[in-house]
C-alpha cells in the first residue's frame, strides 16, 4: 500500500487539499491578493515551512553529534513540508507570475519537481530503518538470510512464494544500486544549487517586498 | 569515522549558484529599470490634468510613492500630489470629504494592476457616508443585482437626480407624478436610501405628531405641502388652528385651542364645554375651560339672572359644572322659539340675543356658520339668510328646500 509506504505524501496531499479548499472558500474576499492579509500569510507560512525544514534536514543529515530522530522521519517531514510549503506559495501568487516574484515561484516549482525525482532515486537504494544506506556486505547478508529461510523444509507454501518474490525484488535493487547511487550523486549536485538559487530569489523577493510595502496603507 | 561533510548550501557549487542568482537579479533589475520588483505595471490612467508635473503614475519613479522602511505612511505622499483630493478632504465636501478613513487611500485605490487604480468593493464601500445608503437599492425591479452604472450613468463620481425619476416612473401606479408635484424633484432632499418612508416602514406616530382619527386618513400633502427636504417636513405646524382656521365655525371667538373641545375623530360631538350650552348660572363655575367669548357671555348672563330671578339662581353657582341645571327661567312665558333648540338643554339668552332681547342671531352657534347656511340656502334660492326665524319660527327645518 502506498499509504503505508509513504504516509507523508498522503498527509501532504490532504494538507494541500485543505489549504486549497480554505483558499477557495475565502477567495470571494479581497484578502487573497499576494499583499493582502490571507495572501501574505500564505506566502510567509510557505516560505517558513520550506526554509526551516530544508535547513533542519540538511543540518540533521550532516551533523555527527545531534541525532534527533531517524533520518527516515526527517526525510518524511522534508517531503511533507516540501510539498505543502510550495503549495501555499502557489496560492500566495494568486496566479500572478510577473517579475522577480514570478521567477521565485517558478524556481520553487523547479526545485519541487527536482525533489520528487530525488525522492525516488533515494528510495531506490536499500536503507536501514534509520535511513542509512546498506553496505554491499549487509545486502549480501540480507540475501543470505532469505536463502536460509527458503532452505527450511517446513516452510508454508504461501510464505515461500512471498520470500521468493522478495528475494527477486531485492536482487533487482541490489543490481541497480551502483547506477542509482551515481544518479543520486548527480541529482544532489543539481538539486542543492537549484535550492540555493531559489532561496536567493526568495530572500531578495522578501527584502524587496518589505522595502516597498513599508508604509503602504 | 567518516570525515564531516560540508553543509550543502555552504558548498562552492551552492555559493556559485547563489552568486549567479544574485547576478541574474541585478542584471534584470538594471535592464528592466527596476520593474522586476513590481507586482505589475503602473497605471496609465489620467484625468487629463498634471499633478505636480505628472499626468499618470506610470511616469513616476518608485520613490515618489514608496517611502521605504521607516519612511512613514504612503497616503501623505499620494495627497502631496493630488491637491484636488486634499482640498475635498479638508473641505469635508464631495466624495473624499464624506468618506470615513479617507486618509487611507489604499482602502479604495490600488496600483500595479496596469489598469484602473480605483478598486471599490461594492460590498464594503460605505455608500451611506455619501449621504445615500443602498439599503433600499439591493435588487433591481426585475430581481437583478444593482450595478454602480445603474444609477451613476456618467461615472461613479456623478449622480443625476433625474435618474431616480427614470427608474421610479416605471412604477405601475401613478404615484410618482403626484409625489413630484407635491414635493419637487430633488429626491435626495428627503430620501437617503434607508427606505424610511415606505408604507409599513414609516411610522408617523414616532414623530411629535401622532396621526389618529381623521388625521390618519389625510394625504401627506395636506400638512406637508411644499416640503422639499426633511427640515421642510419637520416644519409642518403642530397647532390645529394652523390648518383648520378655514374650518373654524367660531370665527376665532373660541380661541385657537381646538383640541380642548374637539377630537381628531370628528368635529362633532365636541367635548361638553362649560358655558357653551348650559344655563348662565352654571357657566361661571370654577375651573371652566370656556373660551373668552363664553366667559364674558356667562358673566353678563349671570348678572341679568341675578337681577330678575330669585336667590335660587345664585345657589346653582356652587353646583358642580356637569350636573348644573337652571332653577329659574328668564325667558318670557310667550317665548315662541323653543329654548331647547339645538338639543335638550335650555340655551342661554345671550347665545341668541348677544346685544339685546329685541335682536337675535342664529350665527352664534357653530352649527349655523355663514358658510353652512349659505350653502344650503343658495341651493334653496333663499336670499335673506339673516332673518332665520322668518322661515324657521320653531327652529325646525322647513319642507321647502328639502
Amino acid at each position: 500500500m502506498v499509504v503505508r509506504r509513504a504516509p507523508e505524501l498522503w498527509w501532504a496531499a490532504l494538507t494541500v487539499a485543505a489549504a486549497a479548499a480554505l483558499y477557495a472558500w475565502l477567495a470571494h474576499a479581497p484578502q487573497t491578493a499576494p499583499g493582502a492579509v490571507i495572501g501574505h500569510s500564505l506566502g510567509i507560512a510557505g516560505f517558513v515551512l520550506m526554509l526551516f525544514t530544508e535547513i533542519g534536514y540538511s543540518l540533521r543529515k550532516r551533523s555527527r553529534r545531534a541525532r534527533w530522530g531517524p533520518m527516515k522521519s526527517w526525510l518524511r517531514v522534508h517531503i511533507y513540508t516540501g510539498i505543502v510549503g510550495p503549495a501555499l506559495i502557489l496560492l500566495h501568487t494568486s496566479w500572478n507570475f510577473s517579475g522577480l516574484a514570478g521567477w521565485t515561484a517558478i524556481a520553487v516549482a523547479v526545485v519541487v519537481t527536482s525533489g520528487f525525482i530525488g525522492r525516488y532515486l533515494y528510495t531506490a537504494i536499500p536503507r536501514t530503518v534509520a535511513g542509512d544506506e546498506l553496505s554491499p556486505t549487509e545486502l549480501a547478508g540480507l540475501l543470505r538470510d532469505i536463502d536460509a529461510r527458503l532452505a527450511e523444509a517446513e516452510l508454508p507454501e504461501a510464505e515461500r512464494l512471498e520470500l521468493t518474490a522478495a528475494r527477486a525484488h531485492l536482487q533487482k535493487r541490489v543490481k541497480r544500486v551502483p547506477r542509482m547511487r551515481r544518479l543520486l550523486a548527480l541529482w544532489h549536485t543539481v538539486h542543492v544549487p537549484l535550492g540555493v538559487a531559489m532561496f536567493t530569489l526568495a530572500f531578495t523577493h522578501v527584502a524587496i517586498a518589505i522595502w516597498f510595502s513599508a508604509g503602504v496603507r | 569515522m567518516k570525515p564531516r561533510r560540508r553543509l550543502p548550501f555552504a558548498s562552492p557549487l551552492a555559493l556559485v549558484s547563489a552568486l549567479v542568482a544574485i547576478g541574474a537579479i541585478g542584471g534584470a533589475w538594471w535592464l528592466s529599470d527596476g520593474s522586476i520588483a513590481t507586482p505589475g505595471p503602473l497605471s496609465h490612467e489620467s484625468d487629463g490634468e498634471a499633478h505636480h508635473g505628472a499626468y499618470r503614475h506610470a511616469e513616476l519613479d518608485c520613490d515618489a510613492c514608496h517611502t521605504g522602511v521607516g519612511g512613514g505612511a504612503m497616503s501623505p505622499h499620494c495627497l502631496a500630489c493630488h491637491d484636488d483630493t486634499r482640498a475635498e478632504i479638508s473641505a469635508g465636501k464631495s466624495l473624499h470629504g464624506k468618506l470615513p478613513e479617507v486618509d487611507t487611500c489604499l482602502r479604495c485605490h490600488t496600483e500595479h494592476t496596469g489598469g484602473e487604480i480605483t478598486r471599490v468593493d461594492r460590498r464594503t464601500f460605505p455608500h451611506d457616508a455619501t449621504g445615500f445608503a443602498l439599503t433600499a437599492h439591493k435588487k433591481l425591479r426585475d430581481g437583478g443585482r444593482f450595478r454602480c452604472s445603474d444609477c451613476h450613468t456618467s461615472g461613479v463620481l456623478d449622480f443625476d437626480a433625474g435618474r431616480c425619476r427614470e427608474c421610479h416612473s416605471k412604477d405601475p401606479h401613478d404615484f410618482l407624478t403626484g409625489h413630484l408635484d407635491a414635493y419637487g424633484e430633488a429626491c435626495r432632499g428627503c430620501h437617503d436610501g434607508f427606505d424610511r418612508f415606505s408604507k409599513g416602514v414609516f411610522d408617523h406616530d414616532q414623530t411629535e405628531f401622532a396621526l389618529d382619527g381623521k388625521h390618519a386618513k389625510t394625504r401627506c400633502e395636506g400638512c406637508h405641502k411644499g416640503a422639499h427636504d426633511l427640515a421642510g417636513f419637520d416644519a409642518a405646524p403642530h397647532e390645529c388652528i394652523s390648518c383648520h382656521r378655514k374650518d373654524d365655525a367660531h370665527h376665532g371667538k373660541r380661541g385657537d385651542q381646538c383640541g380642548k373641545c374637539h377630537t381628531t375623530t370628528a368635529w362633532k360631538p365636541a367635548k361638553e364645554e362649560t358655558g357653551t350650552k348650559a344655563e348662565p348660572g352654571s357657566r361661571s363655575g370654577a375651573g371652566s375651560k370656556s373660551t373668552s367669548r363664553s366667559k364674558s357671555a356667562s358673566k353678563s348672563a349671570s348678572k341679568s339672572a341675578s337681577k330678575s330671578a330669585s336667590g335660587s339662581g345664585s345657589k346653582s353657582v356652587a353646583t358642580p359644572t356637569g350636573s348644573a341645571r337652571p332653577t329659574s327661567e328668564v325667558a318670557p312665558a310667550d317665548h315662541e322659539f323653543p329654548l331647547t333648540h339645538g338639543g335638550g338643554r335650555k340655551v342661554a339668552c345671550k347665545v341668541c340675543h348677544p346685544k339685546s332681547n329685541d335682536a337675535y342671531t342664529c350665527y352664534g352657534c357653530h352649527e349655523h356658520t355663514p358658510r353652512n347656511v349659505d350653502r344650503i340656502h343658495t341651493r334653496a334660492r333663499v336670499d335673506d339668510t339673516r332673518d332665520c326665524a322668518h322661515c324657521h319660527p320653531t327652529g325646525r327645518r322647513t319642507r321647502r328646500g328639502r
